[in-house]
C-alpha cells in the first residue's frame, strides 16, 4: 500500500517536471508583425509567425493561431530572419589578436577554432543584442594555412545544440599578413609555394599514419570541404584563383575587399565573397565596391571580422553598401540568406519559412534604416534578448 | 555709383553735345544701369532663396515648406512667408530636407598622424593648425556628406598636447581661410599612454602631473602680477628720481633698484587663460577613475572643463551631470576605431542615450580611423538613436550641441537668422542613412552640388 | 536625290560602324623610325593590327578606317627592354627561410597595380625582367612582364625565364653564428662568407647532379637545378668584384655552364676572358656618383667605360637598370654610357634588342619589325641625348602613356 502511494507520487512528481523543463519549446509561440522580411516570399504585412518546438511552422498573413499559443503582438515592429556574420572571432581570449592565429608555425590546418572558444565569454552574451542569431567563427589571416572555422548559434546556453558544424572548411590565408620575418614563409611567392606544397602533399597521402593535418587538407583538395582563402588585394585574389583553379577547390574567398577589380573572374567561377565591414575604409571609392561587385554577379555575404568592427555593425556594413550603390534586396540578402548558402546551412537558416528554425529578429523600424533598434531577438523559438525600456 | 548723366557731360572737356553722342549717351545710361547688377554678381551680394520641403532649424521646431533667404552669407530670414526679392536665385528644395551644416567634434581630417602628438609632456603652448595638411584628397568627399565645420584637437599621447581649432570645409586650400575659431581649447588627456594602458601609478602621474602643470601656472600668474607691481613702482620711483637728479645733480639720492627680470613663459601663459576662464580645458579621459579625476581639477582649478571621448561615462552620469560639465562623446561604436583597443574595454553603445538622458550637454564626433571618417557623423548620430538617445537630441549632438561647447554658436549650428549660411539639403531626414545630400552651402556659396549617377 | 545622298552617308556611316569582325588599325607615323634590327627609317609608317607590327617602312598604304598617330619630327624606337628591372611585386623579394630556394617563382608575387610599373612606362620601357632579391644564394626563378594588366597572369611574357644565382656578398647580410648560444631563429646559418656562397652552389649542383643520376624521390629544389645544369633553364649570375667573376667563371667551368652575368662592375678588367667564352652581360645600376662605397658597396674600383669596353671586345653586353630605386634609367644609362666611350648603334641595342635575346623573347620584342609586339616609344628627338623626353608609349599597339605635364602620378 505504501509502495503504491509512493509509486504514484514518483510518478506525479516526475511528469510535472517533464512539464516544467520542456517549458517554452512545447508551447506555441505566435508573432503578429507589422512586416515580415522572409527572405524568399517577400515582405507580408501585417502577417504573423507561428513558431513550435524551435521551428518556423507557418508564416503568412492568414496563417492560423492554434489554440493555447502565446501571443506576441510586434503589430508596427519589423522581423526578419536572424542575421548570419559570416566571418568573426569572439569568445576567443582578452588579448584578442592573439587566439585567433597560431603562427608559431604557418601551417596549423589541424587546429580547430571551436576549441579555443568560450561559449559564456562576455562579448559572446553582448552579441546577443545585435541581431545576429549565427557566426561562422574563424582563425585570423595570419597563417597561411591556418585552421577550422566553426559555424555556431550565439545562443551556448544549451549544451551542444549550437554548434552546427564544428568544421566548417579550412582556412587558408594569401595577405601579405600571413607573412613573417622570423618563419617561413617571409615572402608572397614563398608563401603561394608552401600552400601549393601542402595540398600537393595532401593529395599524395595515402591515409596509413596518423595525421590529422593531412587527411583534413585531403579532404579540401577532394572538394569535400571548403576553403576560406584569405584574399584583399587583387593581386591575392588573383593568386587565390589561380590555386582554386590549379586544384579544382570548392572555395569561399574571405575579406576580398577589391574583388571589385575583377569580379568578371569571380563570377565565371562562381566564388562566393564574404565581404570585410564597410567601416574598415571611408573612402568613397571602397565604399562603392560591394555594390559593383553584387552587381557583377558575386554572391555576398557580409562580416563584422569581430573584434575588428562591432556585432552591431554588421547591419552597418549591409546599410553603407546600399547607401553607396548595393541594391537594398541584395543588402538584406547578404546579411541572411547568402550568409546560409554560402556556409551551408540554409535548409535551417537564413529565411523565414516553414520549416526553419526560428530564429528572429525584431526591430522597431526598417531593418536597412540604421536609426531602427533591436527590440528582441529569437533563437530556436526562445528569447534570448529584449530590450529593457530605460 | 552711378551719376546722373548730365553732370558727367558737364564736367568733362571734351564736348559730348551733338547726335552722335546721344547715342552713346544711351549706351552709357543703360550700361549704368546694369552697372550694379554686374557688380553684385562679382561681390556675391545677390540673394539666394531655398524653397524647402521640411526644414530643421534644430533651435527650433522643424518647419513644412517654408523658405530660407540668404544675403551675404549670412541667414536672413526663415519661415514659411519669407519675402523674397525678384532677382534672389531660388533654388527649389521642394520634397527635401534642409538643416544647418553637421559638425564632426572628434575629427581627423587634415591632420598628418605622425605629426599630431609630441612626447608625453606638458606643452600647451603647440598649436594643432601648425600641424595641418590642407591638401589632402579626402575633403571634398567628407563636405560631400554635408559636414561644414570639424573640430581638431592635438593627439592624446601627450599629457597637454596644445590648442584646438574649427574648420569650416568650404574647399579652400589655405588654414588661415578655413579657421573659423582657434585656440578653442587646451587639449589634455589623462590615462591615455604610449601602449594604451597604463598602470595605475603611471595614470596617478598623469594626474598629478597636470595639477602640477596648474599650480606652477598659479605661482606663474602670481609672479607675473608681483613683478608687474613692482615694475610699476619702479617706474614711479625712477621717473621721481630723474626729476630730483635733474634738479639737483649735485645731491646724493639712493637709485632705486629695477626688479629682477621675469621672463614670460608660453607654457604657462597659455594655461593661465585656463585658469582665468577664457579658454576651456579639454581632458580626455577613458576610464571611470580618469573622469571622476577630471572633474575633480575642474573642481580645484574652477576652470572651464570639456569632457572628451567619456568612454565609461555611462557609469559616474550622475556626478558628471551634477558638475555640468559638457561632453564631447566618440566613438559611438568601437566598429569606428582601430581594434582592439583596451581603453575600450567598458565601451558601451548606449553611453550617448544614458547620458544625455541625464541632461549633460552632449555632442557627439566620430573619433575613426582617418581623416575621411568624418563622413559619417550622421551616422553616428543613427547608431546613438537605435541605442536609445532622443532622435531630436541625436541631430543636436551634431549641430548645435557642439557649436555651444566649442564657442561658435554665434556663428553655426542651427538655421536662425543672423547665423552664417551653412546649409545641407538632403533627399530625406538625416538621421536616415540611405538619404542622399544634394548640395551644401557654406556661407551661401555652393561647395557641393550632386550629380545625377546612375 | 537629296534624300538619297543623306541616306547613302548613312548608310556608309553606318556599316564603318558596325563593320564586323576587323581590329582596329593603328598607323604611326614619323620623322625617324630606329628600328634596331636594320637601318634607320625616315619619314616612315609603322602600321599595327591586334598588338602586332604588320608592316613597317615608307610609302606604306594606311588604310581608310585606321586611327592616325602623327608623330611629327619624333624619333620612334622599339620599347625598352630591362633585364633587370624593379621588382612590382608587394613585400619580400626572397623567401628568407632559406638560402636556397630554387622552386621560388617571383611570378606568384607580380603585383599589377604596383606604382613601379606606372613610372617604369614613363620612361618608356614594355618589357621587365623580374627576378628575385639578392638576399638568397639562389633566390629562385624570374619572369619576363610586361606593364599591362589587371592580374599577374595577364602581364607574363615569359615565366621561369631565369635562375637567379648570386655570388656577391649580398646573401651573407643578416645571417648570424650561433655564439655562445643556441640558435633561435632561422637566420643562424650559412653563409657568412664567399667560401661559403661558393661552397653552397657546388653543394647544391652536387646533389641536383647525384638526384638526376639516382632512382630516388623528386626534389623539385634538385630538379630545378638539374634543368639548370642541362642549360634548359638559363643561370643569371650576380657578380660585382673580378675576383667574384673569376670565380662565377671557375663554378660554369666545373659544371660546364653556360653564365649570363648581373652587374658585372669589374668585367672591363676580364674582358677578353668573358668574350671568349662567349658570356652575355647585364650592367646596372648605374649611379651618377659611382665612387660613393655605399651605393658599390663592393666595386670600388669603377670604370665609366665599361660598358665601352666590353662590347668593343666583343661582349654582348646590356644596359638594365638593376633593380635600384635610385638608379638610372637605362635610356639615360644608354647616354651615359656612349657619353664615356660606348659606340652609339652598340647601345641603343644594349636597351633593346640585346637584352630580349639574353631574355629569351626576341621573337617578340626589342625591334620594329613584321610580326613583332607593337611594343614602340615616341621620343621627343635622339634617344642619346639627356634632353629628350618620352612623349608616348604604345604597348602591345595600345597607348599606355602620353606626356601631359610635367607631373608624375
Amino acid at each position: 500500500m505504501k509502495n503504491r502511494r509512493f509509486l504514484s507520487f514518483l510518478v506525479i512528481l516526475s511528469s510535472s517536471f517533464c512539464l516544467a523543463s520542456s517549458g517554452s519549446e512545447s508551447q506555441v509561440l505566435a508573432i503578429r508583425a507589422g512586416k515580415i522580411w522572409t527572405l524568399t516570399d517577400g515582405v507580408i504585412t501585417n502577417g504573423v509567425i507561428i513558431v513550435n518546438n524551435g521551428k518556423i511552422q507557418a508564416v503568412g498573413e492568414d496563417a492560423e493561431v492554434p489554440e493555447g499559443a502565446k501571443v506576441l503582438d510586434m503589430s508596427g515592429k519589423n522581423v526578419m530572419p536572424g542575421m548570419i556574420d559570416a566571418h568573426c572571432h569572439i569568445g576567443l581570449s582578452l588579448d584578442i589578436l592573439g587566439e585567433m592565429d597560431e603562427t608559431v608555425a604557418a601551417v596549423a590546418a589541424d587546429m580547430q577554432i571551436l576549441d579555443a572558444f568560450n561559449p559564456h565569454a562576455d562579448d559572446v552574451r553582448k552579441a546577443l543584442r545585435s541581431g545576429v542569431t549565427t557566426i561562422m567563427l574563424a582563425p585570423g589571416y595570419r597563417n597561411p594555412v591556418g585552421g577550422q572555422p566553426a559555424v555556431v548559434k550565439l545562443d551556448t546556453s544549451k549544451a551542444n545544440e549550437w554548434v552546427l558544424k564544428r568544421t566548417a572548411g579550412v582556412e587558408f590565408s594569401l595577405m601579405n599578413q600571413a607573412l613573417m620575418f622570423d618563419r617561413e614563409p617571409t615572402s608572397r611567392a614563398g608563401l603561394i609555394e608552401l600552400v601549393k606544397e601542402e595540398l600537393d602533399q595532401a593529395k599524395a597521402e595515402k591515409g596509413d599514419a596518423f595525421n590529422p593535418r593531412r587527411e583534413v587538407l585531403k579532404r579540401v583538395v577532394d572538394a569535400n570541404l571548403p576553403a576560406y582563402i584569405w584574399a584583399h588585394n587583387v593581386d591575392e585574389i588573383a593568386s587565390a584563383m589561380a590555386i582554386i583553379d590549379e586544384y579544382n577547390l570548392n572555395a569561399v574567398l574571405v575579406a576580398a575587399g577589391q574583388g571589385d577589380e575583377v569580379a568578371d573572374m569571380i563570377a565565371k567561377r562562381n566564388l562566393p565573397v564574404i565581404y570585410p565591414p564597410l567601416l574598415l575604409s571611408s573612402k568613397d571609392k571602397d565604399l562603392k565596391r560591394a555594390g559593383r561587385m553584387a552587381n557583377s554577379g558575386v554572391k555576398l555575404a557580409f562580416a563584422s571580422l569581430a573584434p575588428k568592427t562591432d556585432l552591431c555593425d554588421l547591419r552597418t556594413s549591409a546599410i553603407l553598401a546600399a547607401k553607396y550603390g548595393l541594391d537594398k534586396e541584395t543588402a538584406l540578402r547578404s546579411l541572411t540568406i547568402n550568409a546560409a548558402e554560402i556556409l551551408g546551412v540554409a535548409d535551417r537558416l537564413g529565411s523565414i519559412s516553414e520549416g526553419k528554425d526560428a530564429d528572429l529578429v525584431i526591430l522597431n523600424g526598417d531593418p536597412l534604416q540604421l536609426a531602427s533598434s533591436v527590440e528582441m531577438v529569437l533563437i530556436n523559438g526562445n528569447i534570448v534578448y529584449q530590450r529593457q525600456e530605460e | 555709383m552711378t551719376q546722373p548723366m548730365d553732370s558727367i557731360i558737364s564736367n568733362s572737356p571734351i564736348s559730348l553735345q551733338g547726335k552722335g553722342m546721344k547715342n552713346i549717351k544711351r549706351i552709357f545710361v543703360l550700361a549704368s544701369l546694369f552697372l550694379p547688377y554686374l557688380s553684385a554678381g562679382a561681390f556675391g551680394a545677390q540673394e539666394i532663396a531655398i524653397r524647402a520641403g521640411t526644414i530643421l532649424p534644430i533651435s527650433n521646431a522643424p518647419i513644412e515648406n517654408g523658405t530660407i533667404l540668404i544675403k551675404d552669407g549670412k541667414i536672413a530670414a526663415l519661415g514659411q512667408n519669407v519675402a523674397v526679392g525678384a532677382d534672389a536665385r531660388v533654388i527649389d528644395a521642394s520634397g527635401k530636407f534642409v538643416m544647418p551644416g553637421l559638425i564632426d567634434a572628434q575629427s581627423r581630417l587634415f591632420v598628418i598622424d605622425s605629426e599630431l602628438n609630441e612626447s608625453s609632456s606638458v606643452a600647451p603652448e603647440l598649436n594643432i593648425l601648425d600641424g595641418l595638411d590642407p591638401f589632402v584628397k579626402e575633403a571634398p568627399e567628407v563636405a560631400a556628406q554635408g559636414v561644414t565645420a570639424i573640430y581638431i584637437s592635438p593627439g592624446s599621447r601627450s599629457l597637454i598636447g596644445g590648442s584646438s581649432a574649427v574648420l569650416k570645409l568650404n574647399g579652400s586650400k589655405d588654414i588661415g581661410k578655413m579657421l573659423l575659431k582657434g585656440d578653442v581649447a587646451v587639449k589634455a588627456a589623462i590615462g591615455v599612454s604610449a601602449n594604451n594602458e597604463s598602470s595605475s601609478l603611471g595614470r596617478l602621474a598623469n594626474y598629478s602631473s597636470i595639477r602640477e602643470a596648474l599650480l606652477e601656472t598659479k605661482l606663474y600668474i602670481h609672479n607675473k602680477e608681483k613683478y608687474e607691481r613692482e615694475l610699476a613702482e619702479y617706474n614711479k620711483k625712477k621717473a621721481e628720481y630723474d626729476k630730483k637728479k635733474k634738479a639737483n645733480p649735485a645731491e646724493k639720492i639712493d637709485k632705486p633698484k629695477r626688479p629682477a627680470r621675469f621672463g614670460p613663459n608660453p607654457t604657462h601663459e597659455v594655461l593661465a587663460k585656463v585658469l582665468s576662464k577664457e579658454i576651456p580645458l579639454q581632458i580626455e579621459a577613458h576610464r571611470v577613475t580618469d573622469i571622476l579625476n577630471a572633474l575633480r581639477l575642474a573642481d580645484e582649478f574652477g576652470f572651464k572643463l570639456i569632457l572628451d571621448k567619456c568612454t565609461e561615462g555611462y557609469l559616474v552620469a550622475e556626478e558628471i551631470a551634477r558638475r555640468k560639465a559638457p561632453v564631447i562623446l566618440g566613438p559611438v561604436s568601437t566598429s569606428f576605431a582601430d581594434m582592439p583597443r583596451l581603453e575600450y574595454r567598458h565601451h558601451d553603445i548606449r553611453n550617448a542615450a544614458i547620458l544625455s538622458e541625464k541632461g549633460i550637454k552632449l555632442a557627439l564626433g566620430v573619433s575613426g580611423r582617418d581623416g575621411a571618417s568624418s563622413k559619417f557623423i550622421a551616422l553616428a548620430a543613427a547608431m546613438a538613436v537605435a541605442n536609445g538617445m532622443d532622435r531630436d537630441m541625436a541631430l543636436r549632438a551634431v549641430t548645435l550641441t557642439p557649436a555651444e561647447i566649442l564657442g561658435v554658436a554665434d556663428r553655426i549650428g542651427s538655421l536662425e537668422v543672423g547665423k552664417d549660411a551653412d546649409i545641407v539639403i538632403l533627399s530625406g531626414h538625416p538621421l536616415d542613412t540611405l538619404s542622399q545630400v544634394e548640395m551644401v552651402l557654406i556661407e551661401g556659396k555652393t561647395v557641393f552640388e550632386r550629380k545625377d549617377q546612375q | 536625290m537629296r534624300i538619297y545622298v543623306i541616306l547613302l552617308t548613312f548608310l556608309l556611316l553606318v556599316s564603318v560602324f558596325v563593320a564586323p569582325g576587323r581590329a582596329e588599325v593603328t598607323a604611326i607615323k614619323a620623322g625617324k623610325i630606329l628600328t634596331i634590327s636594320g637601318e634607320p627609317i625616315t619619314d616612315g609608317i609603322i602600321l599595327v593590327e591586334d598588338g602586332k607590327i604588320v608592316d613597317i617602312g615608307t610609302g606604306i598604304e594606311i588604310p581608310e578606317d585606321a586611327v592616325v598617330i602623327d608623330a611629327g619630327k619624333s624619333v620612334v624606337m622599339p620599347g625598352l627592354v630591362d633585364a633587370s628591372a624593379a621588382a612590382p611585386v608587394r613585400g619580400d623579394l626572397n623567401e628568407q627561410s632559406s638560402e636556397i630556394t630554387p622552386t621560388f617563382r617571383i611570378s606568384d608575387a607580380l603585383d599589377p597595380q604596383s606604382k613601379a610599373l606606372k613610372r617604369v612606362v614613363q620612361m618608356g620601357v614594355t618589357t621587365l625582367f623580374v627576378s628575385p632579391g639578392r638576399q638568397n644564394v639562389i633566390g629562385g626563378l624570374g619572369v619576363v612582364v610586361k606593364p599591362t594588366g589587371k592580374i599577374p597572369q595577364q602581364m607574363i611574357v615569359k615565366d621561369e625565364a631565369a635562375l637567379r644565382i648570386v655570388m656577391d656578398l649580398d646573401s651573407t647580410e643578416g645571417n648570424r653564428i650561433p655564439r655562445y648560444q643556441a640558435p633561435t631563429t632561422f637566420y643562424y646559418r650559412r653563409p657568412g662568407t664567399r667560401m661559403a656562397i661558393i661552397w653552397m652552389l657546388r653543394k647544391s649542383f652536387f646533389d641536383a647532379q647525384q638526384q638526376a643520376d639516382s632512382e630516388q624521390a623528386e626534389d623539385p629544389n634538385l630538379a630545378i637545378l638539374s634543368a639548370a645544369l642541362k642549360d634548359e633553364i638559363p643561370i643569371h649570375v650576380n657578380a660585382r668584384r673580378a675576383i667574384v667573376i673569376r670565380a662565377a667563371l671557375k663554378v660554369a667551368d666545373e659544371y660546364g655552364l653556360k653564365l649570363i652575368l648581373q652587374e658585372c662592375t669589374e668585367g672591363y678588367k676580364m674582358a677578353g676572358q668573358l668574350a671568349e667564352r662567349k658570356i652575355p652581360v647585364v650592367l646596372g645600376p648605374f649611379y651618377y656618383y659611382p665612387g660613393n662605397i655605399g651605393q658599390y658597396r663592393e666595386g670600388r674600383k669603377v670604370n665609366w667605360n665599361n660598358a665601352g669596353i666590353l662590347a668593343e671586345a666583343g661582349v654582348k653586353v646590356a644596359l638594365a637598370s638593376g633593380g635600384q630605386s635610385g638608379a638610372i634609367d637605362i635610356l639615360t644609362a644608354a647616354t651615359f654610357a656612349v657619353r664615356h666611350g660606348m659606340d652609339r648603334d652598340e647601345a641603343l641595342k644594349a636597351i633593346t634588342i640585346t637584352p630580349a635575346e639574353i631574355l629569351g623573347v626576341a621573337d617578340r620584342v626589342g625591334s620594329l619589325e613584321k610580326g613583332k609586339d607593337a611594343d614602340i616609344v615616341i621620343l621627343s628627338g635622339d634617344p642619346l641625348n639627356v634632353t629628350t623626353r618620352v612623349e608616348k608609349v604604345i604597348l602591345n599597339g595600345k597607348t599606355v602613356y602620353q606626356q601631359t605635364s610635367g607631373e608624375t602620378s
